[in-house]
């Protein structure tokens, strides 16, 4: 439905034929006076479909600096226009924004409907079938974070953004998406890390690498659930996350923004905990310039952190660049990433006890520093040779080096140079209005050269295939799979088949119910098989016999939306069932309790419950909730899986009033029910654990208007864990603890 | 709706306690009496009363009263304790719980330094022994109750 609007005229009683005459006289003279008299505008901005006004709305003339806010009736007016034909833009965080032009009258009227947005910020998804397609007629859960919604939580810190995705956890870059990661030192991700459709994983750890790309560059985030390996192939167990990012930067042809946040860890409410009579703190600065022209855009970014930590031999500085250039040629888009990013951190594991949480063991080497190194790059290619025929191309390099600078003949230096060359092929054809198949091929090589896992090749070559069927109007269907070989160093080969079934139903244009059933499945990382290390204690010894680890994800949803009633609302649920087996687990194989080897040791079955529910209180205001409830169980010993929480809540209101936002939001995970009991013999506290509560605050204000500025400044003040609760996110690891940011966004764009 | 956000915010708030804590209590403590029942003209000669302790056992049977209590196998009151009162107070702090105390026993120490027996048992049933399931901050009260005329059993290998 698109926006009305209408022009109220006054009602004059006149002869038309003299009325005419009138109007053609009064409209030359309106033109002769338009470069002398300027022109007021007027108006209500009501909601669409109660008809109730919208208070907050920004009402601008495009290109200029003429512009209003709605009142508490919904009103706007603009004086002094000096032009009579404009461009009016309207917008407000809850609500379509829209664009009219309008040919201005001396004093115009205008009555403007507007549609809510109703939560939903982004309607189009590239993620969950490898095509773009209607967010709502994805068979798995999908959740997608906007830029906007990114930006008020944080400029920087994209771990702190995922952590507010319902369903999600995620500490020190390890993500798990409906439980199916727990402690595993960070070793081989069951979720996969994408940008732009390529993979952020390393090849040697197999983990994800966060924080590699800018945040003001990334247009959302897609957070696809359940088993995904029937398109993407190995480490999609537990679900896809794909970061998209922009295309346009700017409205203007040269643009150049400057993003800076100086954060103050506040000190531990405990004397213990305080190992430095200063306050440490957290900085970023970041300054990006991009052009753009018709069919070119191009980006480059420099980025510089500095994180003192709250914790003693925990800090951490590096430094950032990337860049990316796009272009079209006809029916060609073509997209090129390039990033780097080099790291010199402190190599913190555990803590010394909990009465010094804040302090590493006894006997640490406070001098020992860990040093990495990950660049990028990859492209991008779309050819369009119709409408209904697309092919797709992307290659990339994902290089991660890291070392630490102690001597080579010491038991505990470690270093590994790893590049994941990758490169994919894909058609996708609209064969009839009923039919959209997708078809491609994948490689992906690993290579690894390491003093701590040697030298190793890795290989998976695949091909995929996927039909989406709508046999009628309210039914999507779609059938495919993937068949992934893994090709090791000595020639031995191992395969896995992927299907997945879907379907989304809607049986009323607010109402989808989705189902699904798919295969993950994740080949072991080169770090678990090969890893022969000792760090701090512990020392990890290989095992070349590991195989994949295998899912099988069933889901059944409902997404329904009603914008009609007093409080529109948006609610969604999904209950699930995971069922993984050879599951790679670290466990300890010496009486000793310090060698460590990972072995296919569990089989394990998560069943649980997902809802969420949008609720636009008025129109400046919107409350988010969602719970997620896990029952994961080791089968091995019918016992709940290690290392996991069993509910977790997330709840956030946010408020936006003109230039000002404000965001309260709460975070609860219970009680990790189980640890790996042999852990209190090497990490002194182990079993200390509380449920987790942490509170956010954020606040954002765009100084433009009230400075008379052309450009946007906007100021921020975050606080993270707002009332310094305590708790562990990891055995030994004590979480973050308050951090108040005060950060600077200035646009020239 | 107002009123709803305001109940939610502030059951949060309530529910969060701060989190983990690192003065908090981590030990447990098993505190209680030794309750003479025999006449005094029932009581050993004055000699063979050279010490008197509570002893909290991990295993059961133990080995030795000195060597469990040096291995760290049991805990002990840090100060010998009377035998001239009737009932004799007593605490004794348990430094790793969660543990499980099998068997606790009110011990004389008789002649040498190593020449320790049971007295007293605790126990609710007079026919067994009663552990006790110790956690962390916790404070356990019991009775043992010495009887000159019936000493226990000796599970000890001396």
């Amino acid at each position: 439905m698109k926006s009305k609007y209408k022009l109220i005229g006054k009602k004059y009683h006149i002869n038309p034929l003299v009325f005419n005459v009138i109007w053609v006289i009064l409209s030359s003279l309106t033109v002769c006076a338009s470069y002398a008299q300027p022109y007021s505008l007027k108006g209500v901005i009501l909601e669409a479909n109660t008809k109730k006004p919208v208070i907050g709305a920004t009402v601008k003339i495009k290109n200029s600096k003429y512009g209003d806010y709605t009142n508490i009736n919904g009103e706007f007016k603009i004086q002094n226009i000096n032009k009579q034909k404009v461009i009016l833009q309207i917008s407000h965080i809850a609500y379509e924004s829209i664009e009219k032009n309008i040919n201005l009258t001396i004093t115009s009227e205008l009555e403007i409907y507007l549609i809510p947005k109703v939560f939903q910020s982004k309607d189009v998804v590239v993620t969950a079938s490898r095509r773009t397609q209607n967010v709502q007629e994805v068979t798995n859960s999908v959740f997608v974070l906007d830029n906007n919604s990114m930006q008020l939580t944080s400029n920087f810190d994209f771990e702190q953004i995922l952590a507010h995705v319902p369903g999600v956890e995620v500490a020190d870059e390890t993500i798990s998406i409906r439980g199916s990661d727990g402690f595993d030192f960070g070793l081989g991700s069951r979720n996969l890390l994408l940008l732009d459709g390529m993979p952020l994983i390393s090849a040697d750890n197999g983990d994800t690498k966060l924080n590699l790309v800018p945040i003001s560059t990334i247009e959302s985030v897609e957070i696809v659930k359940g088993a995904g390996s029937a398109l993407y192939g190995s480490s999609a167990i537990g679900g896809v996350i794909n970061i998209v990012t922009k295309k346009n930067y700017s409205k203007k042809p040269s643009a150049f923004r400057l993003e800076s946040s100086t954060g103050l860890y506040t000190p531990p409410r405990y004397e213990k905990w305080k190992f430095s009579p200063d306050a440490q703190v957290q900085n970023n600065i970041q300054l990006s310039y991009s052009y753009t022209k018709s069919n070119f855009s191009t980006l480059i970014s420099g980025r510089y952190y500095r994180d003192e930590s709250y914790r003693l031999y925990d800090d951490a500085h590096y430094y950032q660049g990337y860049s990316q250039v796009n272009f079209k040629l006809n029916k060609t888009e073509i997209s090129s990433i390039l990033l780097h990013q080099s790291t010199d951190r402190a190599d913190w594991v555990y803590w010394h006890s909990l009465d010094s949480a804040t302090y590493p063991p006894a006997g640490t080497n406070l001098n020992t520093r860990l040093y990495s190194g990950k660049s990028m790059l990859g492209i991008t290619a779309n050819h369009f040779f119709s409408d209904n025929w697309l092919l797709s191309a992307k290659l990339g390099g994902f290089y991660t080096q890291f070392w630490n600078n102690l001597d080579r003949s010491d038991t505990d230096y470690r270093s590994s140079d790893a590049l994941s060359s990758f490169m994919d092929l894909q058609i996708t054809a609209n064969l009839s209005p009923s039919i959209i198949f997708t078809t491609g091929g994948n490689f992906t090589n690993n290579n690894v050269a390491s003093i701590s896992y040697g030298l190793r090749n890795q290989k998976l070559v695949a091909g995929y295939l996927q039909a989406e069927i709508h046999p009628f109007d309210k039914l999507i269907t779609t059938i495919g799979a993937r068949f992934d070989t893994e090709i090791q160093m000595d020639s031995s080969t191992s395969s896995m088949l992927s299907p997945k079934l879907g379907f989304n139903y809607t049986p009323t244009a607010n109402l989808h119910i989705r189902g699904s059933a798919g295969k993950g499945f994740r080949a072991p990382a080169i770090a678990e098989r090969y890893a022969s290390v000792a760090f701090q204690g512990f020392k990890v010894v290989e095992n070349p016999d590991l195989t994949f680890e295998e899912s099988w994800n069933y889901e059944l949803g409902l997404n329904w939306k009603n914008t009609t009633i007093f409080i529109p609302f948006e609610f969604d649920i999904a209950g699930f069932y995971n069922k993984f087996s050879n599951l790679i687990e670290p466990s300890f194989v010496d009486e000793f309790l310090t060698t460590i080897k990972f072995s296919n040791i569990t089989n394990a079955e998560i069943k649980g419950l997902e809802t969420s529910l949008n609720l636009l209180i008025h129109p400046n205001l919107i409350l988010t909730t969602s719970y997620t409830y896990l029952d994961p169980i080791d089968l091995s010993t019918n016992e709940i899986l290690k290392f996991r929480s069993k509910h977790f809540w997330n709840t956030s209101i946010n408020y936006k009033i003109n230039d000002f936002s404000a965001r309260l939001s709460y975070r609860y995970a219970s009680l990790v029910e189980r640890i790996d009991e042999k852990l209190i013999f090497q990490v002194k506290d182990a079993k200390e654990r509380v449920p987790m509560h942490v509170f956010d605050l954020n606040f954002s204000y765009n100084l433009r208007r009230i400075l008379s500025l052309q450009d946007e400044l906007v100021i921020k003040l975050n606080c993270y864990n707002l009332f310094d609760y305590y708790y562990t996110y990891m055995v030994g690891n004590l979480a973050k603890t308050r951090l108040i940011t005060l950060s600077i966004d200035y646009r020239y764009e | 709706m107002r009123k709803i956000l305001l109940i939610l915010l502030t059951t949060l708030l309530i529910s969060c306690d701060g989190g983990l804590n690192p003065e908090i209590e981590r030990n447990a403590y098993i505190t209680g009496r030794i309750v003479f029942i025999s006449p005094r003209d029932k009581f050993p000669a004055k000699d063979s009363l050279k010490d008197l302790r509570v002893v909290c056992f991990k295993d059961y049977p133990p080995k030795n009263i000195i060597e469990d209590v040096l291995t760290g196998k049991a805990y002990f009151t840090e100060t010998p304790l009377s035998y001239d009162l009737d009932t004799v107070p007593f605490q004794i702090k348990i430094t790793d719980p969660p543990v499980v105390l099998k068997y606790i026993v009110a011990a004389q120490n008789y002649g040498s330094l190593l020449q320790w027996r049971a007295i007293g048992v605790y126990h609710i049933n007079q026919d067994t022994i009663t552990p006790i399931n110790v956690e962390k901050g916790k404070k356990y009260e019991i009775e043992i109750q010495v009887d000159w005329e019936k000493i226990p059993y000796q599970p000890f290998g001396f």
